[in-house]
C-alpha cells in the first residue's frame, strides 16, 4: 500500500531534524556497534566516515522507495541480492531498525509515537525486501 | 536524455571518468529508443552493447583494484558480478520473449549507474590515486596513461 502524503511529510521533516541535529549519524553507530560482539566484529576495522556515507546512502534510498521513485524498488531489490552474498541475519536488520530509531528519537526534538510509527513503517518498507535476498524483485518488469 | 553527466559524477580519474560517459551516453540512447518507439530489436541491440562495454568497464576497475590491492575489492567486486548477473538474466528473458525492456529497467539502470558511482567508486577513486594512479590521462593506450 502506498504511503500517504502526510506521512510522507512526517518523515521528511522528522529526517530533517535528526539530520539538522549533527549527532544523528554518531549515535546511530554507537549504538549499533555496542549492540553485540558480532556487529563490533563486522564494523570494528572500517571507517566511520564511509559507514556514515553508506548510512545517509541507505536512508536516501529508503526515501526514494517511499517516494516511488521508478526504478527504486528494482534497485533496492538488486541490493539486497548483492547483500545475500555475505550471508547477514535477518535479525542483524531488525535491530539496526531499531536503533534507527532509538537515534531518531534522540536527536529529533519533536519525536513522538506517529513519528515512530511512520518510520517504522518507512524503514520496514526497505527492510522488507532486503531481508527477501535472492527472492527479491527481478530487473525485468514490463 | 535520462542521465545528464556532471562534475558529481566525476571520479577524479579521466579514464575512468570517459568510460563512465560511455555507458551515460548508452543508457541515454536507450531512452530515446524506447520513447521514439524504435521497437525491442533496436533496444535489445542497445542493451546488447551496453552489456559488453559495462563488462570492459569492470574489467579495467577491478586490474585497477589488484594492481594497487584496493582493500575494497572483494565488496566492489560483488556489486560488479551481481549487475552482469541480473543483466544475462534479463537479456535470456528478452531473448525467449519473457519479458521486455521497459522506463522502470531504464530507471533502475539509471539508478545503478549514478548510485554506483556516487557511493561505491568514489570510494576507491582517493585510494587509486594515492596509491599512484594518474588521473589525467595522455594520448596513448589507457595502461599506459595510467601510470607515472
Amino acid at each position: 500500500m502506498p504511503i500517504s502524503e502526510q506521512d510522507l511529510t512526517v518523515f521528511h521533516d522528522s529526517l530533517d531534524r535528526a539530520s539538522n541535529s549533527g549527532r544523528f549519524m554518531d549515535v546511530f553507530y554507537d549504538g549499533f556497534i555496542a549492540s553485540s560482539i558480532d556487529v563490533e566484529k563486522i564494523f570494528k576495522d572500517t571507517d566511520m566516515d564511509r559507514l556514515k556515507r553508506k548510512l545517509k546512502s541507505s536512508l536516501h534510498m529508503m526515501t526514494m522507495l517511499v517516494d516511488d521513485v521508478p526504478g527504486t524498488e528494482m534497485y533496492v531489490g538488486h541490493l539486497a541480492r548483492v547483500h545475500d552474498r555475505y550471508h547477514i541475519p535477518p535479525e542483524m536488520f531488525s535491530v539496526w531498525m531499531d536503533l534507527l530509531i532509538e537515534a531518531v528519537r534522540d536527536c529529533d526534538t519533536e519525536f513522538d509515537d506517529k513519528t515512530e510509527a511512520v518510520w517504522r513503517d518507512v524503514i520496514g518498507r526497505g527492510i522488507s525486501i532486503m531481508t527477501q535476498g535472492s527472492d527479491a524483485k527481478v530487473i525485468d518488469a514490463i | 536524455m535520462l542521465i545528464e553527466w556532471s562534475d558529481e559524477l566525476s571520479v577524479g580519474i579521466q579514464e575512468i571518468d570517459e568510460q563512465h560517459k560511455v555507458l551515460v551516453g548508452l543508457v541515454n540512447e536507450m531512452h530515446d529508443a524506447i520513447h521514439a518507439r524504435h521497437g525491442s530489436e533496436v533496444s535489445s541491440e542497445i542493451l546488447a552493447r551496453l552489456a559488453d562495454y559495462t563488462r570492459i568497464h569492470f574489467a579495467v576497475e577491478e586490474s585497477l583494484f589488484r594492481i594497487f590491492d584496493y582493500p575494497g575489492y572483494e565488496e566492489h567486486k560483488a556489486q560488479h558480478d551481481e549487475l552482469i548477473k541480473e543483466i544475462l538474466d534479463l537479456q535470456k528473458k528478452i531473448a525467449t520473449g519473457h519479458t521486455n525492456i521497459s522506463f522502470q529497467l531504464l530507471h533502475f539502470l539509471k539508478m545503478w549507474l549514478t548510485q554506483h558511482i556516487l557511493d561505491s567508486d568514489k570510494e576507491y577513486s582517493p585510494y587509486l590515486l594515492k596509491a599512484g594512479l594518474r588521473a589525467k590521462s595522455a594520448q596513448s593506450g589507457w595502461f599506459k596513461k595510467l601510470w607515472h
